[in-house]
């Protein structure tokens, strides 16, 4: 209770209100503008939080994560364009009810819904983390290493078109995570003789080259404003009587939020497409999805915003994060000289409670926000892409290269800028690219600590009973795809 | 698009297997027990070589279908075209940026990257880079964070506005 109220004082200090109230506007907008996204507004915004303390920071890229997720439905239901990926089931339904003229009931349910799911996660985070840290505190190194392996695992079977082609993007992931100097021997890795290399691959670059630079080239098609549905949209919440009506789809779609947030792999995404087809699959009246529902437009945002707070269990409690934002935001952590894991909410608990306080206020804000300015960020969507693609160009230059001063950097920028363009291109998912890069180190280290200390790789993996049954649920869910193929070919021969 | 699978597989892979070569150079230093240095990426290359091989064998063995993106090679690239173009802007930018300085390259980078998206309104293709990159020129400037400020005239034009 203590350290709740630690949370609560240390959310509400001015500063950190600032930019939580900040984070949230950035997130609506950059949420609702098609080719931005919340990964891309803080990558592109940590170089700028270098100089700052790392709470009003990180709570200032909660901030983003939430309101971008909310955002994205801003667009999906005025421009039938999902402003993230999070927001594509809640087109739908939402822009069917805009073309009805009821786009500010369809963004009211939205906004309403989403706060919702992202309380009820942040309730979650609040209770579970503490004690999966508490749990986790015994762990090991070979502990660590499965761990880490089973966020790979988890992210290959959820949600990707292809489990070779997720395993393959993770694998070279992993792979740039060990160019550089080798943190047990001191030995230069695939460096090629270029100093700006032994650092490593630049986090930051590979952040805004992935999602900056792939996403701006991805939408240079895109010339001109679309149109929207009513420009001059006023929010309308949703009755007493119309919330009883959706309550069970709510409550279900944040319960599916919430776990496959936690899950590491495309949380809000998953969870959105995920909560709209058990919403669906739930109805008596299945054949009204897709008209212009509110229950079809409650369940993907209740759930995609409760993935959100899902998503931080693992990443605060464990250092894995459950989505590619929250592999992004380990990332800014780590740049802060955060450790996430265990220790965390014993070392750092003025930050983890801080932030965890932070994300309810977020989810406030954004439903404030969305009730009375949601016809502003709507004027955002008028932005040309001719001039938003270059300035965010500009932006993406300009953080790479104040981080260390050099060009190199931009150019590290460009070449992952390619590289998620060609991985966008073939269909290879980002996310376990994301994860790889990130959880790489702590695999490794972890793998190569735990075989020195237990003697060898068999009892590295045989040393706890903890280690034993994490390793069985790593491969249990590496196979799971493979399981689930197998029983859906079967099922076809014998129909 | 199953060429292009095809292609980017047949390089991941070679590339894997040229760096699994590599890392041979990576000597064994320091390391009398335990995993060597060189021993994780090694281990990392082969799953991508046969992954990239999978990734190539499996495009043979998809069963063609009237898919949308499945569209020619060539079709492919000429759709890129923009793309590519713009990728060209970057790498000129980037081996200009330091002779140039920020301020000129960007707001010339800017108004060429503008003029590519279709941007066509004379005076908001000078007003708004012009604008947009002083703003952040002087906003970087006064904060001491250094940016490439050029050489020669370009040097004298920044000192000019901001010194």
């Amino acid at each position: 209770m203590e350290n709740i109220w630690i949370g609560i004082t240390t959310s509400l200090e001015p500063i950190n209100l600032l930019f939580n109230v900040f984070g949230v506007i950035v997130g609506i907008i950059v949420g609702a503008i098609p080719g931005m996204s919340g990964p891309m507004a803080i990558a592109l915004f940590i170089p700028a939080t270098f100089a700052m303390d790392p709470i009003p920071a990180v709570i200032f890229f909660t901030a983003i994560y939430c309101g971008s997720t909310f955002g994205g439905s801003v667009s999906a239901i005025l421009l039938n364009i999902p402003g993230t990926s999070a927001a594509a089931a809640t087109c739908l339904d939402g822009n069917q009810l805009a073309k009805q003229g009821m786009a500010g009931k369809a963004l009211g349910t939205a906004a309403l819904t989403s706060a919702i799911g992202g309380v009820f996660s942040c309730v979650v985070l609040l209770l579970c983390a503490p004690l999966l840290a508490d749990f986790a505190l015994a762990f090991g190194p070979t502990e660590y290493f499965v761990l880490a392996a089973m966020g790979i695992s988890a992210i290959s079977s959820l949600g990707a078109q292809s489990q070779l082609k997720s395993l393959l993007s993770a694998c070279i992931g992993l792979f740039l995570a060990t160019i550089g100097m080798d943190a047990l021997t001191g030995q230069a890795r695939f460096t090629f003789g270029q100093m700006f290399l032994l650092d490593g691959i630049g986090f930051i670059p590979a952040l805004i080259g992935l999602f900056a630079i792939t996403e701006v080239f991805a939408s240079f098609n895109i010339t001109g404003p679309v149109e929207i549905l009513d420009s001059k949209v006023k929010t309308v919440l949703p009755t007493v009587a119309e919330l009883l009506k959706i309550k069970w789809t709510v409550f279900k779609s944040m319960i599916i939020g919430t776990w496959v947030g936690i899950l590491p792999g495309e949380g809000a995404t998953v969870a959105a497409f995920l909560s709209y087809a058990e919403a669906m699959r739930s109805s008596k009246t299945p054949e009204k999805f897709g008209t212009g529902i509110l229950e079809g437009i409650a369940a993907p945002e209740a759930a995609n915003n409760a993935a959100v707070g899902g998503s931080y269990v693992p990443t605060m409690a464990l250092g894995i994060p459950g989505s590619a934002t929250a592999a992004v935001l380990l990332g800014a952590l780590t740049l802060h000289g955060i450790t996430a894991g265990p220790l965390l909410f014993i070392n750092q608990t003025k930050f983890a409670y801080g932030v965890i306080m932070a994300m309810f206020i977020s989810n406030a804000l954004f439903l404030i926000l969305g009730i009375f300015t949601t016809r502003y960020f709507a004027k955002v969507l008028d932005i040309r892409f001719s001039i938003l693609g270059p300035a965010i160009i500009m932006f993406a230059v300009l953080g790479t290269y104040t981080l260390r001063n050099n060009v190199f950097d931009i150019w590290l920028m460009l070449f992952f800028g390619l590289l998620g363009l060609v991985m966008r291109e073939v269909k290879l998912p980002v996310a376990p690219f994301i994860l790889g890069l990130v959880l790489g180190p702590m695999l490794e280290i972890n793998l190569r600590r735990g075989i020195l200390v237990h003697d060898g790789l068999i009892n590295a993996l045989l040393c706890s009973p903890v280690a034993i049954v994490l390793e069985v649920i790593t491969v249990g869910m590496a196979l799971m795809p493979i399981y689930k193929g197998i029983k859906a070919r079967v099922r076809n021969q014998e129909i | 698009m199953e060429k292009l699978e095809r292609i980017v597989g047949l390089v991941f892979a070679i590339v894997a297997l040229g760096l699994f070569i590599y890392a041979g150079n990576i000597s064994k230093f320091g390391m009398d027990k335990g995993v060597g240095a060189e021993v994780w990426p090694r281990f990392l290359l082969v799953l991508i070589m046969l992954l990239s091989l999978g990734m190539l064998v499996g495009t043979f063995l998809k069963k063609k279908g009237p898919d949308e993106n499945n569209k020619e090679l060539g079709v492919w690239i000429k759709e890129q075209k923009k793309i590519g173009l713009g990728i060209l802007i970057l790498v000129v930018y980037l081996f200009v940026l330091e002779t140039v300085g920020f301020l000129v390259a960007t707001i010339l980078m800017l108004i060429v990257f503008m003029i590519l998206l279709g941007l066509k309104k004379k005076s908001t293709l000078i007003i708004v880079p012009t604008i947009l990159t002083l703003a952040i020129t002087y906003t970087f400037y006064k904060m001491g964070v250094p940016l490439p400020l050029g050489s020669g005239v370009f040097r004298q034009i920044f000192l000019t506005l901001f010194g």
